[in-house]
């Protein structure tokens, strides 16, 4: 064999220019997007979600509290999955693996971001009743609206565009517009303002009850680290939830800002989204055994990051005018 | 809670690997018969991983005992990170770089892809073989890593990130060698950041001569092989995102 260990033959081997270039702003956000769906698909490989109690469980569990007519289709299809447990985890875990290489190979891009969009809602129904929005239970801390929702905007906010749009200014805007992504951010960011003090969530003891309640199954070092957290909020949930909602809610206006003081309320998002992560959701309960997914911490991440507006008025090179072939890229 | 895999998946994903493994070991020995450009370094480490997370996967199946592939993985791990050192040496001395274009994030990739495996073995207790279902995915970590998940976390995301950017390298890869057919006339203006600004030097021999055909022979790193070669380009980008994500399912299990 010709060549040296880690070093291409010379035969007929030649570098070619692109191999060196980087993904667009736009395009990196779409693979980290696959990368949290490929993560997903791998966790419910879990040993847990081929037994019927993920079903019987985990999915009924989600119907509580709800109306009727969202409550029956969780705990029927909650009965189906616990009677054909392997079958339809396998279909589960290969449907997100799919997506998540299907977003990350270009010719499959769209392919992907509809059946996320599709599995996304599904899952937002079946397998988190609407993040507990109708049965009072939606606290952004821990998770809510839940986030497989993130996962549909997402994926409608980084969809691929083959005819630019004139007034973007920042990657989420690419697709519907900056007034369309903005509405769409307000909304979301607002409406965790909403939940933070909704129902029982602005009690004394409510944040206490909740950081307490995700000690259970971790790792000793975040049990200890929740009931350390727990007990310094202990009687203080009223005053720190409305704390919360104000940033949340400042946070939500701040993308109509101009672009400087815009950009540092969406560095709060990000610190808020990484507090939530770590001490409200325990890394997505990843340590468990028992996540399907990495809980909204990651995806409001994301979503920041696609609002970003760098200094350069367009951050990005629309799809349409770069020289690959048209309707195909990213 | 069950915190094992199922015994059939571990069986699937040790089929996988193996798989992988006379994939990579085939490349190996048609790139030596038939003067074939390869990767050395990566297929021979895929070869490597591909038996030990077979073994993993099914003890019966490993051929080396943990202590053999521990010290495997060490000097794999070593030789990427001196490959690591060598290449961003010669980068802040501006000396030429690795002939390999993607060399910057290659090296560093395999070299975490042996640390992860060194882990999952000092991770995973050491069982005699012939225990029924004792292997990493069917039960899980040791007590000594049980709360020691940071690490596993890294890998997992490493590894998995890996997979995702090496089927998109792959595919710019292949437009770039499309798009450096179309002729000049029928490029679009604009600012075309994956191509523009390339030199031309690089370019020689691939400019509006080359066929969709031989454009589709570039393996995963851009560079091209011949145009009957007998290596799918394309089946060596698969094999890596299959080894990642066989890797992660370990890993996650050992969460």
């Amino acid at each position: 064999m010709s060549g040296v260990m880690g070093v291409y033959a010379p035969v007929a081997a030649r570098p070619l220019v692109a191999t060196g270039s980087r993904p667009s702003a736009r395009r990196t956000l779409q693979l980290a997007l696959a990368l949290i769906w490929l993560l997903d698909g791998v966790l419910q490989l879990q040993g847990f979600f081929f037994t019927k109690a993920f079903g019987s469980q985990m999915i009924t569990m989600t119907a509580a509290g709800n109306p009727w007519f969202i409550a029956r289709p969780i705990s029927l299809s909650g009965a189906m999955i616990a009677q054909h447990a392997v079958l339809a985890d396998s279909a589960f875990a290969l449907l997100q693996i799919a997506i998540g290489l299907g977003m990350a190979w270009r010719p499959t891009l769209k392919a992907a971001l509809a059946a996320s969009i599709a599995w996304s809602l599904g899952v937002w129904w079946i397998g988190e009743g609407f993040g507990g929005i109708f049965n009072g239970t939606a606290n952004p801390v821990n998770g809510a609206p839940g986030a497989v929702i993130l996962y549909a905007l997402l994926a409608v906010l980084l969809w691929p565009r083959d005819v630019a749009v004139p007034d973007c200014t920042f990657a989420a805007s690419m697709t519907i517009g900056t007034r369309g992504a903005r509405a769409l951010w307000s909304l979301l960011w607002g409406s965790l303002a909403y939940f933070a003090v909704a129902g029982a969530n602005s009690s004394a003891q409510g944040l206490h009850d909740l950081i307490t309640s995700m000690a259970s199954g971790e790792p000793a070092w975040l049990a200890s680290l929740d009931r350390d957290v727990a007990g310094l909020v202990a009687h203080q949930g009223t005053i720190l939830t409305t704390s919360i909602a104000i940033l949340l809610a400042i946070v939500a206006c701040g993308v109509y800002l101009p672009r400087r003081p815009g950009n540092i309320t969406i560095g709060f998002a990000v610190v808020l989204a990484l507090l939530f992560w770590v001490i409200g959701q325990n890394f997505g309960a990843l340590f468990t055994n028992s996540a399907t997914d990495v809980n909204s911490g990651p995806l409001l991440i994301l979503l920041a990051a696609a609002f970003w507006r760098p200094v350069r008025r367009r951050p990005d090179v629309p799809d349409a005018v770069s020289p690959q072939p048209r309707g195909s890229l990213s | 809670m069950n915190m094992s895999g199922p015994s059939w998946l571990a069986v699937f994903f040790a089929v996988v690997m193996l798989t992988v493994a006379v994939y990579s070991g085939g490349r190996l020995v048609a790139s030596r018969l038939w003067s074939r450009p390869i990767r050395l370094d990566v297929d021979v480490v895929h070869v490597l991983m591909g038996l030990a997370m077979a073994g993993m996967f099914v003890r019966a199946l490993d051929p080396l005992p943990a202590r053999a592939w521990e010290v495997v993985f060490s000097a794999v791990a070593a030789w990427f990170a001196w490959r690591c050192l060598v290449d961003t040496s010669g980068q802040i001395v501006n000396r030429p770089r690795s002939p390999q274009p993607n060399a910057a994030s290659h090296y560093p990739t395999h070299g975490v892809m042996a640390l992860a495996m060194l882990y999952m073995y000092f991770g995973f207790p050491a069982q005699p073989k012939g225990v029924a279902g004792a292997t990493v995915a069917t039960s899980g970590a040791s007590a000594a890593t049980a709360d020691f998940v940071g690490l596993p976390l890294l890998f997992l995301v490493l590894l998995l990130g890996s997979g995702i950017w090496e089927l998109d390298r792959a595919e710019r890869a292949k437009r770039a060698a499309l798009a450096q057919e179309m002729p000049e006339t029928s490029r679009e203006p604009g600012p075309a950041v994956e191509l523009v600004g390339a030199p031309r030097q690089m370019t020689a021999g691939w400019g509006p001569g080359v066929s969709v055909a031989a454009a589709a022979q570039l393996d995963a790193s851009g560079h091209v092989t011949r145009g009957d070669s007998c290596l799918p380009p394309g089946l060596m980008t698969v094999s890596h995102v299959v080894m990642c994500i066989a890797m992660s399912y370990m890993l996650v299990v050992m969460l």
